[in-house]
């Protein structure tokens, strides 16, 4: 129960994101170049990155089952 | 799930969605610019979503009609990565919009508290909301037949709640979203013929990659339930 908390908790905050864009300086151009390919770059880190941290999540579930079974 | 033939499938169509979504000539539009690319990256999180929770669906429906547990581990499991995919497509989505619709140097563009109006955004965080709500009932219910089967009919609930947050409300209401006409992923008319090619086979390869990682969740649930489901 208190994990699903905590989970929500972090939810709620990725729904603020949209308001993370306000706080950039305006003299900021690098995602403004070349026709904002850098947005779609970002964009791609993001979801590699997400991907990377969940299947760290998953593999350290496997990790404390392989423990509890070798026991 | 055990097959290994498309998991290879994923790869070939996400490695072709990566060069070639990079690498074809994309229509320069206003605002948009580059960034149509990422049809092939946030709306492929979306699709990827979907399917999760179709399969979601299908296994929550499967438990009801069978009681076997299994399927309410399979159930649990698509509903989680699903979620998971539906939070990238937020996030990636708040990059996106962050450099097109609202823009601090540009006066013309709408002001933050316009985007933040947007029927899309709240139409997703409402949907999503409600699949998170799925996870923390099945966390409050300690009898383990009694929370499969409240969990699934609720799950039947959230995925009929799916239509009218992300499908109805949002193209009834004015938006700078596109496809107020109708699907934007699926509508022939605004996405030009090239991408198209690769937008199809993006959107097969997220999906297909949300189903991989759903199912090894989903194994390791099951070797960890083992005792559980032979009773």
């Amino acid at each position: 129960m208190k994990k699903s908390i905590a989970r929500f908790c972090t939810f709620i905050l990725m729904l603020a994101l949209p308001g993370l864009a306000l706080a950039q300086p305006a003299s900021e151009n690098l995602m403004r170049s070349n026709g904002r390919i850098y947005v779609v770059i970002a964009v791609l880190l993001v979801i590699l990155l997400g991907i990377f941290f969940y299947m760290f999540r998953v593999e350290k579930k496997l990790k404390r089952l392989e423990r509890e079974s070798g026991e | 799930m055990y097959k290994t033939w498309w998991k290879f499938l994923c790869i070939i169509l996400l490695v072709y969605a990566l060069v070639a979504g990079l690498l074809i000539k994309v229509p320069n539009l206003p605002i948009l610019g580059e960034t149509s690319r990422n049809l092939f990256y946030h709306v492929g999180m979306w699709s990827a979503m979907m399917v999760l929770f179709i399969c979601s669906l299908v296994h929550s429906i499967r438990y009801l009609r069978t009681m076997n547990l299994k399927y309410d581990i399979a159930a649990k499991n698509y509903a989680t990565v699903g979620i998971f995919f539906g939070l990238l497509g937020y996030a990636t989505g708040a990059i996106w919009a962050s450099y097109t619709w609202a823009d601090p140097n540009n006066p013309a563009f709408q002001s933050f508290s316009a985007v933040a109006r947007e029927p899309k955004l709240i139409g997703t965080a409402v949907a999503l909301l409600i699949y998170f709500a799925y996870l923390i009932l099945r966390d409050s219910i300690n009898d383990l037949d009694k929370r499969a089967r409240v969990s699934a009919v609720y799950n039947i609930f959230a995925f009929a709640m799916l239509f009218p947050t992300i499908f109805i409300v949002p193209r009834l209401l004015p938006s700078l979203h596109p496809g107020q006409e109708g699907n934007p992923a699926l509508n022939f008319k605004d996405v030009s013929p090239q991408m198209r090619m690769v937008e199809y086979p993006a959107f097969i390869g997220w999906a297909l990659l949300g189903v991989w990682i759903a199912t090894l969740k989903i194994r390791i649930n099951l070797l960890k339930e083992k005792s559980l489901l032979k009773k």
